[in-house]
């Protein structure tokens, strides 16, 4: 083989990340300005998260942590919003609240892209406890006691007088937990401080990265299913027939990933070539 | 305070706040629910305290820095303190529900976060194309596992290709759990290790000198 063509194979090793860089630019920017909709094939886990909250009557009482800070909150927005009109749709009653100082207003943002209906009322439908610092020892009280654990919601309203709380004390009056975000930590000390000894039903909503890491509690029943990520909320946004921002952002994704493979394609083509080369 | 009396207060608290805790969680006793609650709630306290605690070492540091003009440092903690001081009056000269604190968070906040989360994936792109090598058999499974999964991540390619959603689901659901599982009883095994050493006063770190 030419000292050329062996050139060629080396460089095919060492593509300058400025070109990856670009071309993954163009491949994710092009399909959200010109929308090709693929097909999206819907999961049994999202399914099963679809199916629990199917499962509850208006009035019962969902507990919702919201745990995303700024910067990872994006990646599962479509999640996260799509997941809080189906609750708002069936007509239960959200107590919010967070133990990350950050989410509290990146979950005012969620509320409102989500909508909320203009006959739920604040206090009696939905209440916010806001930030409750103290993380794992935060869970622990918010399920044993809320009103002690938040004497005021976010708005500075006593709890007591919040006609929601008078009926709502601790982990007890609640009949479904929702975590949205929090990375592998949060949702372990809910699992450690919610369900082991309150056996309290749990669904949660992360990104990609954190999935494979909760799917052991997912497997164990502890969790009863799980959205993830972008590619989760685009099949809730399907499966409550309102498709949104994950929708729309499934084809970029699809087609970084095709890009990424067919980099590592040349990678190994170009490595192997260069190795018998060697030889 | 004497050097014994430092020593051992501390290991008291910890062995009575541990036991109420623990007979709280395993057994359910009357009263004990009422004292471990009240002592949750101690803890709360004690975390928005530390906040503050958080914000006074920041400025100690920082101001440290600026007064010595530490060379490469000084003017980003003099940034750190106009940030942290333009946040600190609008949140307490309007509350953190005003439109200002809201506009600043998403203005300043939110696209930095944002952005550089969104780094990750052109950081991912490129190391998967160095890293995912046929180089040994290890590299070799990683490589394949790698691919399958981002596949399964591709819905058209999940409709258009039976069983590679499945075989990325299975991955994920066998060996990838079993592996997590393995790290998750490891760790448990440890934590428990580490509060009964608590309990009985050989584990000191969480002393200040020890």
């Amino acid at each position: 083989m030419s000292g050329k063509e062996q050139s060629f194979v080396d460089r095919l090793q060492r593509i300058d990340p400025r070109v990856i860089y670009g071309l993954l630019i163009v491949v994710l920017v092009a399909p959200l300005l010109r929308p090709l909709g693929f097909p999206i094939e819907i999961t049994p886990v999202v399914q099963k998260f679809h199916a629990t909250i199917e499962t509850l009557k208006p009035g019962d009482v969902v507990f919702y942590a919201f745990e995303f800070g700024a910067g990872d909150y994006p990646e599962a927005e479509g999640a996260g919003i799509a997941v809080k009109r189906h609750l708002f749709a069936k007509g239960v009653r959200i107590v919010f609240a967070t133990t990350n100082d950050q989410a509290v207003l990146v979950l005012q943002k969620s509320l409102q892209s989500a909508g909320i209906p203009s006959d739920r009322k604040y206090g009696v439908d939905w209440v916010f406890l806001g930030y409750i610092p103290g993380a794992e020892t935060a869970i622990a009280a918010l399920a044993a006691d809320m009103h002690t654990a938040a004497k005021k919601d976010h708005y500075g309203t006593p709890v007591e007088q919040l006609p929601l709380m008078k009926e709502v004390r601790s982990v007890k009056d609640i009949e479904l937990l929702i975590v949205e975000g929090g990375g592998t930590e949060t949702p372990t000390q809910f699992v450690r401080q919610w369900y082991a000894p309150y056996k309290a039903r749990y669904l949660q909503i992360c990104i990609s990265v954190v999935g494979p890491t909760l799917q052991p509690f997912v497997g164990a029943g502890q969790i009863i299913a799980m959205v993830v990520g972008a590619s989760g909320g685009a099949q809730y946004e399907l499966l409550i027939r309102r498709p949104g921002i994950a929708v729309a952002g499934m084809d970029a994704q699809a087609f970084g990933h095709v890009l990424v493979i067919l980099f590592i394609v040349i990678g190994n083509v170009a490595y192997l070539a260069s190795k018998r080369m060697r030889k | 305070m004497s050097f014994g009396s430092r020593r051992t207060v501390p290991m008291i608290i910890t062995f009575l706040v541990g036991m109420v805790m623990f007979a709280e969680y395993f057994f359910k006793m009357p009263y004990v629910a009422d004292v471990a609650n009240m002592m949750r709630n101690f803890g709360i306290v004690i975390a928005a305290f530390a906040l503050g605690l958080g914000a006074a070492n920041l400025l100690i540091i920082h101001g440290r820095h600026i007064r010595k003009r530490t060379p490469k440092q000084w003017y980003f903690s003099a940034w750190l303190f106009i940030v942290m001081f333009t946040f600190i009056a609008v949140g307490v000269g309007f509350t953190v529900n005003a439109p200002a604190y809201v506009w600043l968070f998403e203005n300043t906040l939110t696209p930095v976060s944002t952005t550089t989360y969104s780094l990750l994936a052109f950081f991912i792109a490129s190391a998967a194309y160095r890293a995912f090598r046929f180089r040994t058999k290890e590299g070799a499974l990683l490589l394949i596992s790698g691919v399958i999964l981002m596949l399964g991540n591709i819905p058209m390619v999940g409709i258009s290709v039976p069983g590679i959603s499945a075989l990325a689901t299975w991955l994920l659901t066998v060996p990838t759990m079993a592996g997590l599982r393995a790290v998750l009883i490891g760790a448990a095994v440890g934590t428990i290790v580490l509060g009964v050493r608590a309990f009985l006063g050989q584990e000191r770190g969480y002393m200040v000198g020890e």
